[in-house]
């Protein structure tokens, strides 16, 4: 086992192999505010990639329901079983507990869990339970009841900086590429042991039943190297994402020496607005998440670890943060990679990596009133008259 | 009459449901129904679900074998063709009601007909749990292999036979793993290369067999029709523009195109995706841990049969195949060879099946091989 970095955690940690950053990281940001789970992306990312035979089950992107909602079956109420019964323990920044990496089992590679068969068959089930909306007979899960609070929550591979799966392949058959970090499996190589199927904390790596090999998200790369945002990215109705290239140099992260103009890294490491999902885990996942604000804090906390209360804080006063509001428009805007981005009075600019424009985007709408009548005709214009 | 009928039914032991108007005035009919007893119900033998020795098996004559070699495979010089069958079929029919000594025309084991393997002298191979690069078993799920070889001046062929409570032969669902054996030799002569599948300047020839393939052979490639014979699913936007498909068509059927869709079949992954394979077995080669490839000509074959809880295995391939990524074995000479097993049910290790390096081996490693 070797030592890394990981910037997440605040700390050391063990890794089977040697830390090696890529040049850049692809990222993707979800605004869970915004997240209507529509399931949109769902349906792009499965009738681009995932429809063939013997993908039936598998989601590359899925969007569940929390805190009752998984896919598959409580995955994370799962792994965080693995690392320990007791909440993990964060003091400040630093995490105190263990990684899926550290304090293993005599036979153990990895802590995972390969999910039973039928884990996948019923995709968020048990997703409205702790509404409470029926009288409890028939439900899936057991247990307290709580006030109605609950937010959807859109996940992809994370193209992880330490991958479970790339971790856990006997084989070397999965690879993170050095120009953009994205994390693919070699379908040539795989003998399908589903290792990484058990190893990925966020059960991002499937087995397809007719090739008998894993499969998972490969981030659009055709989309990615011609400079495009995501399937999911860019079908997404709700305009909730946001993809592009963050700073993966752990110095320059530790040192602040991100890139300001570049949104993610601005969302990221400069604002801390958003953060990384169940970081605990201790895989460094790339994509990051604006939490709800509505929602239980101590849950928030388990999810996205110690930034919860900075982040909500930032994002409900974003109105009035002229600079936050400039980063968080361009969600949703353009199918094209956002290399920097600039506030120009009361406009968002976003630019390729040529410092061409690609979208400029108003931070407030202009408003149009209506006339209640056309005068000319006397028919009405408007419905509240 | 009915009564002596269904006495005879329970002399003959086939499961019959008593009708009702068999009872008569002293009551009610006694239930004659026979308990069927699977098979693959573990603790068979003495409660155990593995069991340490050949030597103390229940009265099931497998294939003979009554000499035993220790720490050394001696394989025995046999004239003709080699047949692939580890038994005789017709004899052997598994009959899962009667675990008995009798086969179907109530004649003893003691008068099977012999087979080739009968007069070539077993070795037992102790397994160990493979604990040296992670992820590994704690405790072995397959403790002993009992093999015997035999050879022609063509081929060398080997019978593994192992006890192994749970059959499983499908890797079509997502927590489904096959039961498996593989044997090793060094790919130079006289070369020791590591017994953890080699090192860099030994590579060694690996043929694998594995209970998947044998069912894809007897019925086809399972596919998810196979394992999940009532779902439903719209349609395959593969064979959406072809006239006369449905979503089960067998992909064997699929042009280049539509293999598109299936990403390791268009990509050749014959290892895993092979719909029209004709061997259970396959060749591959190894330079450590982590590196085995499938060879690009296969000339071993394979056949394994199940009965009564044990897989028995031949694996036949060629003394020297021409192939100079095959190792080559010479009649009068001595080698040495290694095994590795898998029981793709068994879950002791905490995350699936035996799969990958999850396996048992020789214990000790490599075992001397002298081919008579």
């Amino acid at each position: 086992m070797a030592k890394v970095r990981n910037w997440q955690l605040g700390r050391e940690m063990d890794y089977p192999y040697e830390e090696n950053r890529p040049g850049r990281q692809v990222s993707m940001l979800f605004d869970l505010n915004k997240c209507i789970a529509c399931q949109s992306c769902t349906m792009a990312c499965k009738t681009t990639w995932t429809a063939g035979k013997g993908q039936e089950t598998i989601f590359w992107n899925n969007v569940e329901s929390k805190p009752y909602g998984f896919y598959p079956l409580a995955w994370d109420v799962k792994v965080l079983a693995l690392l320990g019964e007791q909440a993990q323990p964060w003091s400040g920044n630093k995490y105190n507990g263990t990684t899926i990496f550290e304090d293993l089992g005599m036979n153990q590679r990895i802590k995972g869990y390969l999910p039973d068969e039928m884990d996948y068959a019923h995709p968020n089930l048990g997703e409205d339970e702790c509404l409470k909306i029926l009288d409890g007979e028939g439900d899936y899960i057991k247990g307290p009841t709580h006030k109605n609070w609950g937010f959807f929550f859109p996940r992809i591979c994370n193209h992880c900086t330490f991958p479970g799966c790339l971790a856990a392949c006997p084989r070397k058959a999965i690879y993170k590429r050095q120009e953009d970090g994205i994390v693919l499996i070699d379908a040539s190589r795989c003998r399908g042991y589903r290792e990484c199927v058990a190893a990925c904390p966020y059960k991002k790596s499937f087995y397809n039943d007719t090739t008998r090999t894993g499969e998972k998200c490969i981030s659009c790369y055709p989309k990615v190297e011609a400079g495009l945002m995501t399937q999911c990215v860019t079908q997404c109705i709700g305009k909730i994402r946001l993809f592009g290239f963050k700073t993966a140099d752990y110095d320059k992260i530790n040192s602040k020496q991100v890139r300001e103009n570049n949104p993610i890294d601005f969302l990221v490491h400069v604002r801390k607005i958003a953060l990384p999902i169940y970081p605990q885990f201790g895989t460094e996942p790339s994509n990051m998440y604006l939490p709800p604000v509505h929602v239980n804090p101590d849950f928030l906390s388990q999810v996205f670890g110690p930034g919860v209360e900075n982040s909500i804080k930032q994002y409900r006063n974003a109105g009035k943060d002229k600079e936050l509001l400039a980063a968080l428009l361009l969600f949703g805007v353009t199918e094209r990679i956002c290399d920097t981005f600039k506030l120009e009075g009361n406009e968002t600019v976003g630019y390729d990596p040529q410092g061409k424009e690609i979208v400029r985007v108003p931070l407030t709408e202009p408003v149009y009133i209506r006339q209640v009548k056309n005068l000319k005709t006397g028919a009405f214009l408007t419905n509240n008259s | 009459m009915m009564k002596k009928l269904l006495i005879a039914a329970s002399l003959l032991m086939i499961p019959v449901a008593t009708p009702a108007f068999a009872s008569d005035a002293h009551g009610p009919a006694k239930d004659l129904t026979i308990p069927i007893v699977a098979v693959d119900n573990p603790g068979q033998y003495g409660g155990h679900p593995f069991h340490g020795s050949f030597k103390r098996l229940p009265p099931v004559r497998l294939d003979g074998g009554e000499t035993y070699n220790v720490g050394v495979i001696k394989s025995k010089a046999v004239k003709g063709e080699i047949p692939m069958d580890p038994l005789n079929r017709t004899w052997h029919q598994e009959d899962p009601v009667r675990e008995t000594s009798y086969n179907q025309y109530n004649q003893s084991w003691e008068q099977a007909p012999a087979t080739i393997w009968n007069d070539a002298s077993a070795t037992e191979v102790p397994m160990g749990p493979q604990n040296l690069v992670m992820p590994g078993l704690v405790v072995a799920t397959v403790p002993m292999v009992k093999i015997k070889s035999v050879h022609n001046d063509k081929d060398i062929a080997f019978l593994l036979t192992w006890y192994d409570s749970t059959k499983s032969e499908t890797e079509t669902m997502e927590d489904k793993f096959s039961d498996a054996i593989a044997i090793m030799f060094p790919v130079k002569a006289g070369s020791e290369p590591s017994f953890m599948m080699g090192d860099d300047e030994n590579p060694v020839h690996i043929v694998y067999w594995k209970a998947a393939w044998e069912r894809d052979i007897e019925f086809g490639y399972q596919d998810v029709r196979d394992a999940y014979p009532n779902y439903n699913y719209d349609m395959y936007p593969e064979v959406i523009p072809a006239i006369g498909q449905t979503i089960d068509t067998p992909i064997r059927r699929y042009n280049e195109g539509q293999r598109q869709y299936i990403a390791a079949f268009k990509l050749r992954n014959i290892s895993r995706v092979d719909p029209e394979r004709l061997t259970p077995v396959e060749e591959l080669n190894a330079v450590g841990f982590g590196t085995l490839t499938r060879q690009a000509t296969n000339n071993a074959t394979g056949n394994g049969v199940r009965r009564f809880g044990y897989w028995s295995v031949v694996i036949k391939r060629p003394l020297n195949s021409g192939d100079v990524q095959d190792s080559v074995l010479t009649p009068g000479s001595k080698t040495m060879m290694a095994i590795a097993a898998w029981d793709g049910r068994n879950r002791n290790d905490g995350a699936g099946g035996n799969r990958g390096p999850r396996k048992n081996y020789s214990n000790g490693g490599w075992i001397p091989l002298e081919i008579e």
